[in-house]
């Protein structure tokens, strides 16, 4: 059979059409005998790529997940949920993304606090979670004010 | 056999090569006197998890300390400290304990608030065990942490957001420089800027002079 180039097409439909040279190159790394005889090592690596396939999709979600819970946590030092705060920025157009965002919240906080300040206006539910400290009694950080409205004389 | 050598830094180089990764760890205080313990307890479990930083993630353990004190006087809602029942069993036959809140609160009732909490932490044990490590609740007014609450950590990468008060001059002027002016200004007939960073020019009609 003539080898095919690329990096899918390597691979023929069948964990057969696999040489063992390729087997093993997978499976370097491999706990015990599944790195060096050929007949384990053939099992785990397919399971390592279903594992791959699976993994390739759940890290979007998983990173999405983890953003949000970023931009939540920057949100709230304003006393804004996140729920608020993307819905502040849907009607004002701003269409970065939840990786942007939890980027800002982390290394530039001035302009998140710049963009917590540009959707006040259209904003009119400000979220619980700020009062529920002080039912709660805590004494400890202080959660900073919601800056001051953007006016177009400003 | 490769010819190619591992290297292996000194464990002190390679602990300082992570300091943009270190997370500064806050001490936050609770006064639990008459308030809910549900509600105490899933504040300081959001505190001890870290996620009220925009670093958390879960793959590295961002909490932070959490000082809970006057636990014995902390309330429950409803019939629940006769009715609320803590079980666990010994292993041993016959060896179910049923301890009501009441009675928990008269033996040990630090234990009510860190069992709520234990509760609403991740189930991994590893990070649950460090997590309530740090939680320290004490059942008066008596805490022997003053010191670390005292002193709030500064640090030049993260804490500066939601601790320690915003330093930048751009921010200042834009929002705080220019307070209310007092009447003594206008009496002494200085120009009074319409916003706060830019001057208004004023004509001489409008600015009346009392004489």
């Amino acid at each position: 059979r003539r080898p095919s180039t690329g990096g899918q097409a390597l691979f023929n439909a069948t964990m057969s059409g696999m040489k063992k040279k390729l087997v093993f190159k997978f499976a370097k790394g491999f706990r015990g005998r599944a790195k060096n005889c050929h007949r384990v090592a053939r099992n785990r690596v397919e399971k390592a790529m279903q594992h791959a396939y699976k993994g390739r999709k759940l890290k979007k979600r998983d990173n999405k997940k983890i953003w949000i819970g970023q931009i939540n946590a920057g949100s709230m030092q304003y006393g804004l949920a996140y729920n608020q705060f993307m819905h502040g920025l849907g009607k004002e157009n701003i269409q970065l993304n939840r990786k942007m965002l939890a980027e800002l919240a982390e290394n530039e906080p001035y302009s998140f606090e710049s963009l917590v300040a540009l959707i006040k206006p259209s904003i009119t539910r400000l979220s619980i979670q700020k009062s529920n400290f002080e039912e709660v009694g805590y004494k400890g950080m202080q959660l900073g004010n919601m800056p001051p409205e953007i006016t177009e004389e400003q | 056999m490769s010819s190619r050598m591992r290297q292996v830094l000194p464990r002190a180089v390679r602990r300082s090569n992570r300091t943009h990764q270190r997370i500064p760890r806050a001490w936050h205080l609770f006064n639990a006197d008459g308030k809910v313990v549900g509600r105490v307890a899933a504040a300081a479990a959001h505190l001890l998890q870290g996620k009220h930083k925009p670093v958390f993630n879960r793959s590295k353990d961002c909490g932070d300390y959490v000082v809970i004190v006057n636990a014995e006087f902390v309330n429950f809602t409803g019939k629940k400290w006769k009715k609320k029942i803590y079980r666990h069993h010994t292993g041993y036959p016959g060896g179910l304990k049923e301890i009501a809140a009441k009675v928990m609160r008269d033996r040990k009732p630090e234990r009510i608030l860190e069992r709520a909490i234990k509760g609403m932490l991740s189930n991994n044990p590893m990070m649950r065990k460090k997590q309530m490590s740090r939680l320290r609740v004490f059942p008066t007014d008596l805490h022997k942490h003053e010191n670390q609450i005292a002193q709030i950590p500064q640090s030049e990468h993260h804490v500066d957001n939601f601790l320690s008060p915003r330093k930048v001059e751009t921010v200042e002027v834009y929002w705080e420089k220019f307070p209310d002016y007092d009447e003594l200004l206008y009496k002494n007939n200085e120009p009074m800027p319409q916003h706060g960073w830019i001057q208004a020019d004023l004509e001489e009609d409008v600015y009346e002079v009392d004489e």
